[in-house]
């Protein structure tokens, strides 16, 4: 009797692992691709699952770090490593550290910073930089990963949403709340040098609220744009020129764009709610301006494009869609994660992008 | 003989250290202990589900197995927000906060107060998003803001003073938003002075816009 209790308990713990559709075993770096990130803010809990493109295999790793990443945040790719902010438990934010995923190797490594609820992060050669707002005052920080030396740009007022960094230079998209009756806060983008010097504010409050989801080539940087500034939903894309800043407005035909990529000559550009997550559309916009809009029927909360395909993860499966198909589904997983975890990014960690 | 005396001094210091901080949490557990008695707590937490199921009943939805909850999340500046999630190994206190814009809220940590993702409804496990009855959208923008201007104050870990404006715990600054500005008193009659999150639900001033 006891043998049979025993047998059924090994039966139960082998094929746990497999009811949750991916191994545990120690990370074999050869079949990943990219990575699903979920996270929990109150307790230092990460798992990652890492997938190969056509998403048939899939292994779990564990990490010990609370809020991990978000969807609201673009995740920074330098080309060697990618930068996450791990927040740190909900009621403190008090990890104080930027971490990076190396995407050859999968290596973590950690950058230190001295401030608490790190909220945004960006990198330019070898200095990583973080905003946070605490008590009314903005700091934009800046760690040098060679000489380990730190150094901060501070303003009281105002809040500094977002960094980006846009070749030498860092984009900073700042609202300020003015007392007016007509908007809750004017919108501007300010644009530091890499040694946290102040070059220029431009007032963008006309065009609405800049998500943290951009695309740039060698000319410009585009951002999407879900809401104005009476949080009314649009749809508008920003061209901002990188050498004399002059902005140009592109609308899309569905409203609340969130994510922008640029494949095949060709914009692909994800329409949801980020707050609720919610929103099932995928417009594609080619150079003439004509767009042609998808729905993929499944709830869009973070994607990513890897090998013709747009990822589509959720809480609790996967999908591919095959961009030159036409949005046609390719693939889908299920998998099981804990209650305690949601989900944040994901990590495109392969070469075929 | 040099070296063993500063390795032990080194040791000794770590102890000491060490138990500094153990004492400090256990201070603060036992001031949380103290202030929101548990039979309380549970009554509370009755009075907030009646609220929570006459919501549901309303919005012909059960939370039970929905990931995203009933209702609409809050996104609106002055919305506010509440958890009842543990935070284990410290003060289990829940949280609260107060939207600053669709995608941001404002909230008082034990460091003071942030600006902070609005992502409640994916990161927390149960998540209330309330709205002041009678408030209107600009007075309700207006709280936000106060709260925010609450700069530089630390976290109050007193939670019966509520009085004090110089020192902040998250429920409490919420509280006083509305209790400076317009004169109203969120707090029930649990717990004294003291608010814990949950009482911004329990109130009667306020109206349950999500649950989850």
């Amino acid at each position: 009797m006891k043998s049979k209790r025993m047998k059924s308990f090994v039966l139960f713990v082998l094929v746990l692992p497999l009811l949750a559709g991916c191994s545990q075993s120690k990370l074999s770096r050869d079949k990943v691709d990219f990575g699903v990130v979920f996270t929990s803010d109150n307790i230092y809990k990460t798992e990652i699952l890492w997938f190969e493109k056509n998403i048939d295999n899939c292994q779990r790793k564990k990490y010990h770090y609370a809020a991990l990443g978000t969807h609201f945040n673009q995740v920074v790719d330098d080309g060697k490593e990618l930068y996450l902010i791990p927040e740190g438990i909900f009621n403190t934010k008090d990890t104080k550290k930027v971490v990076s995923f190396n995407k050859e190797t999968l290596a973590l490594s950690e950058y230190p910073f001295e401030h608490i609820a790190l909220n945004c992060t960006a990198v330019i050669n070898d200095n990583v930089y973080a905003v946070n707002t605490l008590n009314d005052i903005n700091y934009i920080e800046k760690y040098n990963m060679k000489t380990k030396e730190s150094s901060q740009y501070k303003q009281k007022g105002d809040y500094f949403e977002s960094i980006i960094a846009v070749d030498d230079k860092l984009f900073t998209i700042v609202k300020k709340d003015n007392g007016s009756k007509n908007v809750d806060y004017n919108i501007y983008l300010y644009v530091f040098s890499k040694d946290l010097v102040l070059e220029k504010n431009i007032d963008i409050t006309k065009y609405g609220q800049v998500n943290d989801k951009y695309y740039q080539d060698d000319k410009d940087i585009y951002f999407t744009i879900g809401l104005d500034s009476f949080d009314n939903q649009v749809g508008r894309i920003l061209k901002i020129s990188k050498k004399d800043y002059h902005i140009e407005v592109m609308t899309t035909k569905e409203k609340m764009p969130f994510d922008i990529y640029f494949y095949n000559d060709k914009f692909i550009i994800t329409h949801y709610d980020p707050v609720s997550c919610e929103g099932t559309k995928v417009s594609i916009i080619d150079k003439e301006g004509n767009e042609k809009i998808y729905n993929l029927h499944m709830d869009l909360c973070s994607t990513g494009i890897y090998d013709g395909k747009l990822i589509v993860a959720g809480k609790d499966k996967i999908a591919l869609f095959s961009i030159k198909d036409n949005m046609k589904k390719v693939a889908e997983k299920e998998y099981k994660i804990g209650d305690d975890l949601y989900l944040s990014n994901i990590l495109l960690v392969g070469n075929n992008y | 003989m040099k070296k063993i005396k500063m390795t032990l001094l080194g040791m000794l210091s770590v102890i000491v250290a060490v138990s500094c901080v153990r004492f400090s949490v256990k201070a603060q557990e036992s001031s949380y202990d103290a202030v929101f008695d548990e039979e309380e707590l549970e009554a509370l937490t009755e009075r907030v589900e009646l609220k929570s199921r006459l919501f549901r009943a309303r919005k012909k939805q059960n939370t039970k197995g929905l990931l995203k909850g009933t209702g609409s999340y809050p996104r609106r500046k002055g919305n506010i927000l509440v958890t009842s999630d543990a935070y284990k190994n410290l003060i289990p206190t829940g949280h609260a906060a107060i939207v600053y814009s669709s995608n941001s809220v404002v909230e008082a940590l034990a460091n003071g107060v942030v600006k902070g993702k609005n992502n409640w409804n994916t990161s927390k496990g149960t998540c209330w998003g309330v709205t002041v009855s009678w408030a209107s959208n600009s007075e309700e923008a207006a709280a936000s803001d106060w709260c925010y201007r609450q700069i530089g104050k630390p976290y109050n870990y007193n939670y019966l003073n509520t009085s004090t404006r110089s020192c902040f715990y998250c429920s409490q600054l919420v509280w006083a938003a509305f209790k400076d500005m317009y004169g109203v008193d969120l707090n029930t009659s649990a717990f004294g002075n003291a608010i814990h999150p949950l009482e911004l639900v329990g109130s009667g001033e306020t109206t349950i816009l999500y649950q989850k």
